[in-house]
C-alpha cells in the first residue's frame, strides 16, 4: 500500500514531464522515445537481477555516490528505502510507456487552440494549465488507472530483489497472496486476500475516475 | 531580440537534459551487457573492461547444465512456450473476434459484454482457483500448465472485434459471392486487412508470455521444463554470488525482447496510442 504513495506521484509526474519535453523537442525524437521505451520491454526477472546488483552495497551506484559525496545508501536493506528503491525501479520501467500515452494525448490537442490563446495574450504558463492539462485528461486517467492496477499486480520485482523483506515492508499484495498460498500452504486465506485485493483495486480505480476524469469536448 | 535568445538557450538546455536522461535510461543495459563480458573481478570495479571474455556465457551454458540448471533447454522452453501462446492467441482472437463482430445470432451482445466484463477482473484473483484446476487436471509440471491458461486472450478478441468493425461489409459479401466459406474469409480477407492489429496483438502477447514469471513459478518445479525467467530466478536464489553468469543469463533473457521491440517498434507505438481509446 505504501508502495502506491511513492510510485504513483513519481511515475505520473515523471511521465508527464517526459511527454511535455517530448512535445517540445523537434530532433532526435525517435532516439529519446526508444531509449525510454526500451526500459519497458526489459524482462522482469532480468532487470530485477540487474538492479539488485546495480544498487547493491558495492554496486556502481553506491561506489559513484561514495566517490563523489562520500556516503553510500543502503538501498535494499533499510525498510523504508527498500520500498522507495523498488518504486524507483518500476518508475524507470514505466515512464517511457506512460509518457507516450500522455504524449499521444497532447498531440491530439489542436494547435489552433494554442494560437487562439496566444492572440488573446495568454502566457505559456496559463496555456499549459488552461489548455494542456484539462485536454490531456483522458490520457491522464488512462495512465492513472494503469498505474493503480500495476501497484496491485506487482510481483516480480519485490520477489526477486527483496523477497518481501526487510521487516515485511516490501510485501506487496500479490507477493502476500503468493507466499500465503504456496509457501505457507493456506489457499483459502490466500483466496480471501485475492478477493479483498481485487475489491480494493477496483475501488481505487473507481475513485481515480471519480476524482480525475472529466468530460472533454473538443469543439 | 532578447526573448529569442532566451528561447534558444532553453531549447539547448532541454536537448542536453533529454540526452543525459536518455543515457541514464540506457545505462543499466550497457552496464548489464558489459558486466556479462568482463572478467568477474572487474564487474564492480571498472566500467570499461580491460579484456573481453565469454567465460560467463560458457559457464551458464556448460557448467550450469552440470549443476542441473539447463539453461539451453530453458531458452528453448521459453521460445516454445512464447511462440505457442502467441500463435494461438492471434488465431483464436481472429476467429472469435469475427464471430463477435460479423456473424448474427442470438445472444451475441451478451457474449461480447461478458468478455469485456471478464476483463475487468485482475488476473491475480484467479491464481488460487486456477492452480487447483491445473492440479486436478494432473497438469502440474507440464508445458500445458504454463500454456493452457493463456491460450485465449480476451484483450486480443476485443482488439480484433474492434478492428473488424472498420472493414466494409462489401468485402465479405464479395468474397461470399465468389464462394468463400467463413473460414476462408477470415484467413484470406479479414486477417490480411487487419495486419497491424494482428501484429500488435502478437507482439504484446509474445512479450507478455516471455516475461511471465509468477505463473510458471507456481506450476513448474521441474528444472528441465522451466522457462528461462524462472530458471534464472532460481539460479539467482541459490547461486547469487555468481554475478557474471547471472548477468550473462539476464542478457540472454533480455536480448530477444529488445530486438523484437526494435524491429516492431512501429506496431508497439501504435499499440500504445490505441490503448487510449
Amino acid at each position: 500500500m505504501n508502495f502506491m504513495v511513492y510510485f504513483i506521484p513519481m511515475v505520473v509526474l515523471g511521465s508527464f514531464l517526459f511527454a511535455l519535453a517530448l512535445s517540445k523537442v523537434r530532433y532526435f525524437r525517435t532516439f529519446f522515445t526508444l531509449s525510454f521505451l526500451v526500459a519497458n520491454v526489459s524482462s522482469g526477472v532480468a532487470y530485477s537481477i540487474l538492479f539488485s546488483n546495480l544498487f547493491s552495497e558495492t554496486g556502481p551506484v553506491n561506489s559513484f555516490l561514495y566517490k563523489t559525496f562520500g556516503f553510500t545508501i543502503p538501498w535494499f536493506s533499510d525498510p523504508q528505502l527498500a520500498l522507495l528503491s523498488i518504486a524507483i525501479i518500476v518508475t524507470w520501467k514505466f515512464i517511457g510507456y506512460y509518457g507516450l500515452i500522455l504524449f499521444a494525448g497532447m498531440e491530439a490537442i489542436p494547435k489552433s487552440l494554442y494560437e487562439a490563446a496566444e492572440l488573446d495574450g495568454a502566457s505559456k504558463w496559463t496555456q499549459f494549465w488552461r489548455i494542456t492539462v484539462p485536454l490531456v485528461n483522458p490520457a491522464l486517467t488512462t495512465v492513472l488507472v494503469f498505474a493503480v492496477n500495476l501497484t496491485f499486480g506487482i510481483f516480480t520485482e519485490p520477489y526477486m530483489i527483496t523477497g518481501g523483506g526487510p521487516m515485511r515492508r516490501t510485501l506487496t499484495f500479490l507477493l502476500h497472496i503468493y507466499t500465503t498460498a504456496f509457501q505457507r500452504m493456506n489457499p483459502s486465506y490466500a483466496a480471501t486476500l485475492a478477493i479483498v485485493t481485487g475489491a480494493l483495486s477496483y475501488g481505487c480505480v473507481i475513485l481515480v475516475r471519480k476524482l480525475v476524469e472529466r468530460e472533454v469536448h473538443l469543439v | 531580440m532578447k526573448t529569442r535568445k532566451k528561447i534558444k538557450v532553453g531549447t539547448v538546455l532541454l536537448y542536453i537534459i533529454m540526452f543525459v536522461l536518455s543515457i541514464i535510461w540506457i545505462y543499466p543495459y550497457v552496464w548489464l551487457f558489459l558486466a556479462s563480458v568482463k572478467p568477474s573481478e572487474e564487474i564492480f570495479t571498472r566500467f570499461w573492461p580491460t579484456r573481453l571474455t565469454l567465460e560467463h556465457y560458457r559457464f551458464i551454458f556448460e557448467t550450469a547444465t552440470r549443476m542441473e540448471r539447463p539453461f539451453i533447454r530453458a531458452l528453448f522452453n521459453s521460445i516454445f512456450i512464447a511462440f505457442t501462446i502467441t500463435f494461438s492467441v492471434v488465431f483464436t482472437s481472429a476467429f472469435i473476434g469475427y464471430a463477435l463482430s460479423r456473424l448474427r445470432y442470438k445472444g451475441r451482445n451478451a457474449v461480447f459484454n461478458f468478455i469485456i466484463f471478464q476483463m475487468l477482473f485482475p488476473g491475480f484473483m484467479f491464481i488460487v482457483p486456477l492452480f487447483v484446476l491445473i492440479k486436478n487436471l494432473g497438469l502440474l509440471n507440464t508445458y500445458s500448465a504454463v500454456i493452457l491458461p493463456s491460450l485465449i486472450s480476451a484483450w486480443g478478441v476485443f482488439m480484433f472485434a474492434q478492428s473488424y468493425k472498420a472493414i466494409p461489409q462489401d468485402y465479405i459479401e464479395a468474397a461470399k459471392m465468389d464462394g468463400a466459406s467463413t473460414f476462408w474469409i477470415i484467413l484470406r480477407v479479414m486477417l490480411p486487412l487487419t495486419r497491424s492489429t494482428a501484429s500488435i496483438v502478437g507482439l504484446f502477447t509474445f512479450i507478455g508470455a516471455w516475461d511471465n514469471f509468477m505463473w510458471p513459478l507456481i506450476v513448474m518445479k521441474d528444472y528441465n521444463k522451466m522457462p528461462l525467467a524462472v530458471l534464472l530466478a532460481s539460479f539467482n536464489h541459490e547461486y547469487g554470488s555468481y554475478v557474471g553468469p547471472l548477468m550473462a543469463g539476464a542478457v540472454i533473457q533480455t536480448i530477444p525482447m529488445v530486438f523484437i521491440f526494435l524491429a516492431f517498434r512501429k506496431y508497439f507505438l501504435q499499440g500504445i496510442s490505441m490503448s487510449l481509446k
